[in-house]
């Protein structure tokens, strides 16, 4: 009865702005709501609606093939950070706050910003012609470049929070581990692939679980950077959900892309947390 | 997971929003309220007067002078910013918080309408039914009833830069498309395009495609408006007449993604020669920066017909007021021909009375209020968005060369029919 008394006030919290709005949503999904306040039950139709839509089944394989991308982008970026920033001893906290910087950075700006970097005629275009390269349509060419390039800042942006996440568990290895794989003349490679993988597993699995749910959530940089295009290459569903509610009204409709977006992302997370989180043989 | 529960609760605040009390704190007016009361009514205006200061200024007398001549109501105007309007206001209507009257567009309006959004505006015409013009009351009716009184009324028309003509030895100023398609080599010889086309997927394409569609003779809905009537030879001409363009150097090579912002774009930086949807605030922008000289202002560009987007700005009742006299009473005051000359000379924008003439003295302000003749409204579909979001990305398709014209004019139209019939 005390540990329930401890835990009430969070676990109100959660019911009323987690769990009940959840609900809600899925209620939501099952209506033809207008902005009036009225609303109509339509049962599965807009689920049914959402199967059968071209536009739909685009923009879920587009947010797939983005986080095919950007999900591998981040961790290797995130985990070379971590792996450095934990070897060096002079100035680590300054190079992990630079590092963490972009996390807090507002993101507009910061968009604004790299949209001048990838113009056509911007700097990274410059620096390319320079060898005679270019320019590269980095935001306006074909999907995989799109994708790639609005991966590529997203990751800028983000890898801040996963580094340190994996840099905690780095510090959580014992050094003994690593004293007597010298010893026993493991190279560090193999130091690497024996030792620190595994033990870093819990926390490379739960920067895969987050990193994976926000790459099926990508909305902010697609949103300042592209608008969904050219011509719906960077079309992510949490872009169509948006259309859907906000610009063409159809909430119900969009709620029921959110109730999808739920399951995806929860089907993803239990299926990486059979293979990468299952305990050791 | 957190940004996704976010969202949910988004949705269930609209749910928690249907089942509140219809009441709403943004119209205070109660029918039937004693006499004496102070009624309170709630305008959301946006930044149609762009310099923000001036704008703070103007509303703020508007407001007082409003409230001078009407005792009994109690105005509050809040200024808004243009960017993501109809997130706030749909928000705040399903809120119940939103505003008594604001300013919409004409394929805002039905789209509002059609989601239960408005209420009917209709006192505020009495005693000047017949003074408006025709286009911009038709753009305020759906299904027989009247939101909305028009306040003000935009219109765009053809701008040259003159000096880029010249420089590529060409001295008439195209006026046709096919003088456009005649020049635009002689132009790209000198690094010039000669015609700027903006296909960012944020944008209208009441100020890009639309237009040369309707000179081409063609329009975006069949006329029952449950089809798309874009795939058409007209359509088709139009598409064409872009992509021609875009292949020998006519358009910049952006076109297919660019914005329309004409402070440092093409226009002002000598790069492009002629915008064939520019608004006057956006030509006072290409004078600034090219000179007085150098800038020329047209009439609509021609094809088979001549026609330029117009749109009027609808001063719209939602369904948060439940007071329609009061919010007619100050529909009345800012559609009034006292307040449309301030309020056109302040914006740079043209009156939608008939009975109110342009000033005069602004030249340039003259030229733009002569195409008005040519004005189009857009075409009313409660759907306008869904379907002009399914063309949008296969024109550009076709722009960036991805699909051919009958292609990508095919699937936009199977895309839009499926909007409409859903």
């Amino acid at each position: 009865m005390a540990g329930l008394l401890f835990v009430l006030p969070m676990l109100v919290l959660f019911v009323v702005f987690r769990f009940v709005p959840t609900l809600g949503a899925f209620g939501l999904s099952l209506t033809d709501y207008k902005i009036s306040g009225e609303f109509e039950f339509v049962g599965v139709k807009n689920y049914a609606d959402f199967f059968t839509s071209t536009i739909a089944r685009n923009a879920l394989a587009t947010t797939l093939l983005y986080a095919l991308i950007y999900v591998p982008l981040i961790l290797l970026i995130a985990l070379a950070s971590a792996l450095v920033l934990h070897r060096i001893v002079w100035g680590s906290s300054f190079f992990r706050g630079t590092l963490f910087l972009p996390y807090v950075t507002s993101f507009v700006l910061a968009g604004i910003i790299w949209l001048w970097i990838f113009d056509l005629q911007g700097p990274l275009n410059a620096t390319l012609g320079v060898i005679n390269l270019g320019p590269v349509p980095f935001l306006t060419g074909a999907q995989p470049m799109v994708l790639t390039s609005l991966a590529a800042v997203s990751a800028w942006r983000g890898f801040g929070y996963s580094m340190l996440i994996l840099l905690a568990g780095l510090k959580s290895i014992p050094g003994e581990l690593y004293e007597s794989a010298r010893i026993d003349g493991a190279s560090v490679g193999r130091q690497f692939t024996d030792i620190t993988l595994p033990l870093l597993r819990p926390s490379l699995f739960f920067v895969l679980v987050i990193e994976t749910i926000g790459a099926f959530q990508v909305f902010d940089t697609i949103y300042v950077m592209t608008g969904g295009g050219p011509a719906r290459a960077s079309y992510s569903l949490v872009y169509y959900l948006y259309d859907s509610g906000f610009k063409f009204f159809n909430f119900g409709y969009a709620a029921a892309i959110g109730v999808i977006l739920f399951v995806i992302v929860f089907l993803i997370s239990m299926v990486q947390r059979r293979v990468l989180d299952r305990e050791e043989p | 997971m957190k940004k996704l529960l976010a969202t949910t609760s988004m949705a269930l605040a609209l749910t928690l929003a249907a089942c509140s009390s219809p009441a709403s704190p943004g119209s205070q007016a109660t029918p039937g309220a004693a006499q004496g009361e102070t009624k309170k009514v709630t305008m959301w205006m946006y930044p149609v007067i762009a310099d923000s200061a001036k704008s703070q200024a103007f509303w703020g007398q508007a407001e007082k002078d409003f409230e001078a001549a009407n005792a009994g109501i109690d105005l509050v105007i809040e200024q808004q910013p243009w960017d993501n309007r109809d997130e706030k206001l749909a928000t705040a209507i399903a809120s119940g918080k939103g505003p008594d009257l604001v300013v919409l567009g004409p394929d805002q309006l039905p789209q509002y309408q059609a989601s239960g959004g408005l209420a009917s505006l209709k006192k505020a015409y009495e005693g000047q039914e017949d003074k408006f013009l025709k286009s911009a009351v038709e753009a305020a009716t759906v299904d027989g009833d009247v939101y909305a009184v028009p306040i003000y009324h935009t219109i765009t028309t053809t701008v040259y830069n003159k000096k880029a003509f010249d420089a590529a030895g060409v001295t008439e100023l195209p006026t046709t498309w096919d003088q456009v398609k005649a020049a635009a080599p002689k132009l790209a010889a000198q690094g010039v395009s000669i015609m700027d086309y903006s296909g960012d997927a944020k944008m209208t394409l009441n100020l890009s495609f639309y237009p040369l569609l309707w000179q081409a003779g063609g329009s975006v809905f069949a006329e029952d408006g449950r089809s798309v009537a874009f795939n058409s030879p007209e359509g088709k001409e139009t598409l064409q007449f872009l992509v021609d363009l875009q292949k020998v150097g006519g358009l910049p090579a952006d076109a297919a993604t660019k914005g329309n912002k004409v402070e440092g774009g093409g226009l002002s930086t000598g790069k492009t020669a002629m915008g064939y949807a520019l608004v006057k605030p956006e030509a006072d922008i290409m004078i600034k920066a090219l000179g007085e000289d150098a800038v020329v202002v047209g009439e609509p560009l021609k094809n088979k017909e001549q026609v330029a987007f117009g749109l009027p700005g609808l001063l719209t009742r939602t369904s948060i007021s439940k007071d329609e006299a009061s919010a007619a009473t100050v529909a009345k005051f800012f559609s009034s021909a006292e307040f449309a000359p301030t309020l056109s000379k302040a914006s740079g924008y043209f009156s939608a009375r008939q009975d109110v003439k342009p000033d005069s003295a602004d030249k340039v302000g003259a030229k733009f209020a002569e195409a008005l003749a040519f004005a189009k409204a857009g075409e009313i579909n409660s759907k306008a968005r869904q379907v002009m979001a399914s063309l949008q990305p296969h024109i550009q398709s076709a722009l960036q060369g991805a699909k051919t014209v009958d292609a990508a004019l095919a699937d936009a139209e199977a895309e839009a029919n499926a909007v409409l019939k859903g």
